[in-house]
């Protein structure tokens, strides 16, 4: 690991003042931003150790785990979820599992028991892609690390790779699980800056390869993740996450769907749909969602459903496989989000 | 605000692309197997390294260095985390356990006794973590399901049990009579 | 039988230290003075190394020495060799091309080492590692073992045309082709077995320390025979004498044939510590050990099984292409072929079988022996022909198997085995009772009706073990002899070391040695230690792979303990003052027959060392007698393992919800750990079944590089295991041992693809069977059977 500057900040505030010290240029690769808040440290160390991250500032914020931010409040209007918060106090809050199960199983279903205690939620949603080019520094074309170089994956072994949202540029998988349910949320995205806080959608912050790989979400240079917010919406109860992997535990998925329905009898009132394991940034089916809403849940509407799915799908070498498996994936966690009792 | 951290000045060459071991200028005070200590490490330094190469605990082993594997577990806390993805500085103020911890000073833990008493044991590679990830998952769940172990010890890899008995040996502990 | 004797669950003595974390592995050593090294290697599959600038890199904070090929080939280092000799049929010798330790002017594989650097801190190292300029000119590179010699391939090494190195036979072509143009029926496959990375899950590690004063060298090294590790370093790689090399194996965290090989790092460090004056450490990271580790399997078969009338079994014939990668290892060059194609006649009476074995260079890493070697390979082709047959002749894959099974021992095979004892149906009415195949029609309907598919599978494997008789190994062109040696030192209090050249790295030695020991001179387990991994200390010896620890290493003990016994007696005999032929020793007491005269073990242990009771002239001083061992034939465990597997065919994925597997492995002497090993075989032989694969792309970069891509079974992968034995006590050695070390790995492949083929109904299926493999090949049988 290359050597740094370690700092350690207690609020937000500090944490956002700290990192403003250094310029930094709004152009730079996500990759490249030379400071990094620092919580589980279960991705940035790993990104650090391989040399894929060569930060000179890390401010450690885990200290703002002690305040609000490390919590998780849940009430009639929704929840609220600190990004301190570790994976494994989310998916093992009682109020979570039962009132937003998509949440629970979305974190539950990843890494492993250490890696969720560690893990920060907030830093959980902004985990690097398992692309092996993009990983290994000694392949020089990769655009998401060093923007105009290439992708070497387009012509390598790219049986894990995405078939939705790919570019020329990349294809590189997004590789977590949570993102995918506080899509199915329809969850909001707090954020604090230098210029102060602001909140979006959180199905907005990841940003598509396109000819910008190497932009990986729209947070500015400096800002920081400081919660999630999900509305009590009426399909947060009836909600599913549901992963299909190599092997049956510790995995990222091959492909995975985050499924929120609203039902009235037989009648989908209104449905969410996110998918992983198949896209390059979380994905958000509206088309699928689209196929169904207003419909009786019947194989017809389901296959409706799994083809405009994928409609736009783009298949690689290796990984043709994948719109198969993702088709199925997703109908049947329509299938089983439709028979939940709620 | 944290006053078991103390923060040396930053070392001149640290935007040098020229990688050198950074200075040991960070002293990290902590509870380690229930005895208080400081030590004083450069900010890059992992606890898996700290506990192994600064303190001589070598229990703690490093098989992967990228978390895939569990050999480095320690319990931070009372949760089980991986010391190879874990800086020194930010154990600061926390407690930590490792295998050199566990046994009493007449008696080795039941989980321990477990081990030996099953077979879990084969090339003792693996042990340490798998141990410590049966302790902090006994803890908090005394009774747990075959399920809830094979979850708990998922995140460990063995090459040489086929983790049969060591589930047997966790499954042992929890339901021994009292 | 005792409590601590042969046969009995003994708690293992060794875990007490592993259980508190004192286990002493290699990375744990630290020398005074110790330097560390870090290994820069190629980037590129094959590669020209036009020049290598080394002067910045040895600028660099820290640097104590950067060095090349070059320097090593300067220095008059020798290559790593493969020990086993195969002529190809045409009577040439096999195409071993040169193996120096640091690559020079080519690079033959990705992660083919290319310069070392040696510093004060391992930063340091890798930082100064990342100043050497290396020049390359990229040549194309070819990683599929059915390409690689193809007209147009690159060539790897001038020595191998079309990168074949041998191409090698077995058995009687004209018997066989005769008994195919007769056959009744013929059931015919193409198998991929599929490539494999052991990963031990400690990775290898070496300190390479010189004395100037001395001019000794010691290597403390993550290795499965020290010794043989000293001999080839000394021997052929020119080091050092080898009397003025000491090789130590401390605690060894688990090898599985990985770490049977001399490497290049191990002697590199060596080398590099007398050049720097100072000792040299190097600890493999995971993802080096992916391109420093040698791989296993990775064979290209296509196989085909001749049937007579009523199923009978007339002959079978193979063809397989075996990948050893860019160089030879150690081993390589017998895994597939002695170590392969003498067991393809399975548990069967087969009359007539004919093997051809390509073996071909590609820009891999190194393939070598892994658990299993070779076995798991003939298994795999003949349990799956097997079972394939039974499908395709409507027959019960039981009812074959027992039609043909050897049934008369001793059973001379047509692959030069000769199987000495077994009863396989036993094996199989055994394991058929515990995994109550008769309620599997049943539980495949209850499946049928939850829309899912449920698969039985058979695997009745048969391995030789026990390696194994010098002389047969040396007419098969092994390059050294394979028995086993053994020393029992009796202390004059009684208590005893058993210094042994066998090495355990998880097997568990310290205590089923000791339990040996204890059962024959009647003391407690506790008085017993058993050492080994140190070349200074322990006789020569061959070391542990092959399941043959307990028939050949336990042997060795056994003529030992023999000897010292019949010494003891003499002393005893000096002691009582009766005659030696009047001495019983019995439960650690020495009684002079018919009388009550007796002697505890430990005053008989005294007296021999303090000499009172005879002169010189009469008997020697002293208790400790050595003896070597040389088995007489391999040892035949064998087996049957039943797989019962649930499909989800909407995902592919597979659970394996039964597995009984009734193994006789003759004597056993700890069935605690007997049973570890047979669950630990079986997790290696369900992860290649299932799950591991390493996958290059087609500019010979390993794409399954690290544990989140290649995938290594967990504790979920695995279902409750049902362990039983039966046993027919091997004749060949003095305690009817057979070994247990591999059986899982080598039964474990075929029984699972048996039973997810049983499952989906078509036979194109290769391993891994990941859930992806199966849903595409459940949809390509069936396609009503998996949804879209």
């Amino acid at each position: 690991m290359r050597p740094f500057h370690y700092e350690r900040a207690a609020t937000p505030a500090a944490a956002v003042k700290m990192a403003g010290t250094t310029p930094m240029s709004p152009d730079q690769p996500s990759v490249a931003t030379p400071v990094q808040y620092l919580a589980g440290g279960t991705n940035l160390l790993d990104m650090m150790k391989i040399d894929v991250m060569r930060p000179d500032r890390v401010v450690d914020i885990n200290a703002i785990a002690e305040t609000r931010h490390g919590g998780i409040e849940v009430s009639d209007d929704g929840m609220w979820l600190g990004a301190l918060a570790r994976m494994a106090e989310v998916a093992e809050h009682a109020d979570v599992k039962h009132r937003f199960p998509v949440i629970a199983q979305s974190l539950t279903l990843a890494a492993s028991q250490q890696l969720r205690n560690m893990a920060s939620i907030g830093g959980n949603v902004l985990q690097r892609t398992r692309c092996p080019y993009y990983r290994d520094t000694s392949y020089a074309e990769c655009n998401k690390r060093d923007p105009g170089s290439g992708c070497a994956a387009l012509g390598g072994f790219n049986r894990m790779h995405a078939v939705l949202g790919t570019s020329k540029a990349c294809i590189a998988t997004y590789p977590g699980d949570f993102a995918q349910a506080l899509i199915a949320l329809d969850a909001r995205v707090e954020i604090t800056g230098a210029h102060g806080h602001r909140s979006m959608a959180f199905a907005e912050l990841h940003r598509r390869p396109d000819d910008e790989p190497h932009m990986e979400t729209r947070l500015a240079p400096g800002e920081l993740i400081t919660a999630f917010t999900i509305a009590a919406l009426p399909w947060a109860r009836r909600s599913k996450y549901l992963k299909i992997r190599d092997r049956e535990s510790y995995e990222f998925a091959l492909a995975s769907a985050a499924v929120a329905l609203d039902m009235d009898g037989d009648i989908v009132r209104e449905a969410r749909i996110a998918l992983g394991g198949v896209a390059t940034v979380p994905w958000r089916a509206s088309a699928a969602e689209h196929e169904i809403q207003g419909k009786r849940l019947d194989e017809r509407a389901l296959a409706a459903a799994a083809e405009a799915a994928f409609a736009d799908a783009r298949v690689f070498e290796h990984n043709a496989f994948k719109i198969a498996l993702g088709k199925r994936t997703l109908t049947r966690a329509l299938r089983e989000t439709a028979a939940m009792e709620t | 605000m944290t006053s078991d951290v103390q923060l040396a000045t930053r070392p001149a060459d640290v935007s040098a692309r020229d990688r050198v071991d950074a200075a040991k200028n960070l002293v990290v005070s902590f509870v380690l197997n229930g005895k208080p200590l400081s030590v004083a490490v450069a900010p890059t330094e992992l606890l898996a390294d700290t506990l192994r190469e600064g303190l001589g605990l070598t229990g703690t082993k490093v098989a992967c260095g990228t978390g895939d594997c569990g050999t480095c577990t320690a319990i931070l806390d009372g949760e089980a985390v991986r010391s190879c993805l874990m800086l020194t500085a930010m154990v600061a103020g926390k407690t930590v356990e490792t295998i050199e911890g566990l046994a009493g000073e007449s008696d080795i833990h039941p989980i321990q006794q477990a081990f030996i008493d099953t077979g879990a044991v084969q090339c003792g590679y693996c042990t340490p973590g798998m141990i410590l990830a049966a302790k902090a998952l006994l803890d908090e769940n005394p009774k747990p399901s075959a399920d809830d172990i094979k979850e708990a010890i998922s995140g460990n890899l063995c090459r040489c049990t086929g983790y049969t008995k060591i589930i047997e040996a966790i499954d042992k502990v929890a339901n021994a009579v009292a | 039988m005792s409590a601590t004797g042969i046969g009995a669950a003994v708690r293992r003595k060794e875990d007490y230290r592993f259980i508190t974390g004192k286990g002493q592995y290699t990375d744990d050593i630290s020398r005074p003075g110790q330097t560390h090294i870090h290994f820069l290697r190629s980037p590129h599959a094959h590669a020209k190394i036009t020049s290598i600038d080394t002067a910045s890199a040895k600028t660099m904070p820290g640097v104590l020495a950067v060095l090349t090929g070059a320097d090593l080939a300067g220095d008059k280092i020798g290559n790593l060799i493969c020990g086993w000799m195969i002529h190809s049929k045409d009577g040439t010798p096999m195409k071993m091309a040169p193996h120096p330790a640091i690559a020079h002017g080519k690079a033959c594989y990705a992660g083919d080492p290319v310069a070392v650097v040696i510093a004060e801190t391992l930063g340091q190292a890798r930082d100064a590692a990342e100043k050497i300029e290396v020049d390359y000119e990229v040549l194309p590179a070819v990683v599929d073992p059915a390409k690689t010699q193809e007209a147009g391939a690159p060539q790897i090494h001038e020595v191998a045309p079309q990168n074949t190195i041998f191409q090698w036979h077995l058995g009687e072509a004209a018997a066989v082709d005769a008994a195919f143009a007769s056959a009744k029926h013929v059931t015919k496959l193409d198998i991929v077995n599929n490539r494999l990375v052991p990963n031990a899950m400690e990775p290898r590690a070496a300190i390479g320390e010189y004395d100037s004063g001395t001019q000794n060298f010691t290597l403390w090294n993550t290795t499965q025979n020290p010794h043989v590790a000293r001999l080839v370093i000394a021997a052929f790689v020119g080091m050092a004498p080898e009397h003025k090399l000491r090789v130590i194996a401390p605690d060894v965290g688990g090898g599985f044939g990985s770490k049977i090989f001399i490497y290049p790092e191990e002697v590199v460090c060596l080398w590099a510590s007398k050049k720097v004056g100072r000792p040299v450490k190097w600890v493999c990271e995971r993802a080096e050990a992916f391109l420093a580790d040698a791989h296993g399997r990775d064979h290209v078969t296509h196989a085909e099984l001749a049937f007579g009338e009523g199923g009978k079994m007339t002959a079978l014939r193979a063809k397989t292409i075996a990948n050893l990668g860019a160089y030879m290892s150690t081993f390589s060059s017998s895994i597939p072929t002695y170590l392969y194609a003498t067991l393809l006649s399975g548990q069967y009476d087969l009359p007539a079988i004919y093997c051809e074995v390509d073996a071909v260079y590609t820009n891999t890493v190194p393939v070598d022996a892994y658990r299993g070697a070779g076995r798991p390979e003939a298994t795999f082709v003949v349990e799956r022909l097997v079972e394939v047959a039974a499908r395709e002749l409507h027959m019960d894959p039981v009812e074959l198997r027992r039609k043909n099974f050897v049934k008369s021992f001793p059973h001379q095979t047509p692959v030069i085995m000769n199987y000495d004892v077994g009863d396989y149906d036993a094996s199989m009415r055994k394991a058929m009772e515990i995994a109550d195949v008769n309620g599997f029609a049943a539980r495949r309907r209850e499946a049928e009706k939850r829309g899912k598919l449920r698969g039985l599978g058979y695997s009745t494997y048969i391995e030789a073990c026990g390696i194994a008789p010098s002389q047969a190994v040396g007419s098969l062109g092994a390059g050294v002899g394979l028995w086993e040696s053994a020393e029992v030192r009796v202390n004059p209090t009684g208590s005893v070391e058993v210094l042994t050249g066998s090495h355990s790295h998880g097997q568990g030695h310290e205590t089923t040695f000791a339990q040996l020991v204890s059962e024959r001179l009647g003391i407690p387990i506790e008085n017993v230690s058993i050492v080994h991994g140190d070349t200074d200390k322990v006789q020569f010896g061959m070391g542990t792979y092959g399941s043959r620890s307990g028939a050949v290493g336990m042997s060795a003990i056994v003529k030992a303990l023999e000897k010292v016994e019949a010494k003891a007696k003499k002393v005893a005999s000096h002691l009582m003052e009766a005659a030696e032929s009047d001495i019983v020793f019995k439960d650690g007491q020495f009684t002079v027959a018919g009388t009550d005269k007796s002697a505890a073990w430990a005053d008989v242990a005294l007296h021999a060392y303090i000499a009172h009771k005879f002169t010189g002239a009469q008997l020697e001083p002293g208790l400790k007698e050595g003896a070597f061992y040389d088995p007489t034939n391999f040892t035949f465990p064998a087996g049957c393992h039943i797989c019962e597997v649930e499909i989800d065919p909407e995902t592919g994925s597979t659970t394996i919800v039964g597995w009984t597997a009734v193994d006789d492995f003759g004597t056993i002497i700890n069935p605690m750990i007997v049973e570890g090993q047979v669950h630990g075989g079986i997790a290696q032989g369900v992860g290649q079944a299932l799950m591991e694969n390493a996958v290059y792309d087609k500019d010979g970069q390993l794409m399954s590089g690290s544990f989140m891509d290649y995938s290594m079974p967990r504790a979920e992968n695995l279902p409750p295991l049902k362990i039983d034995t039966t046993v027919t006590p091997c004749p060949g050695n003095p305690l009817g041992i057979k070994g247990c070390g591999e059986a899982g790995a080598i039964a474990a492949p075929a029984a699972v693809i048996n039973a997810i083929t049983d499952a989906i109904r078509t036979e194109n299926l290769a391993m891994p069977a990941t859930a992806p493999a199966v849903w595409a090949a459940v949809r390509a049988a069936a396609p009503a059977l998996a949804a879209e």
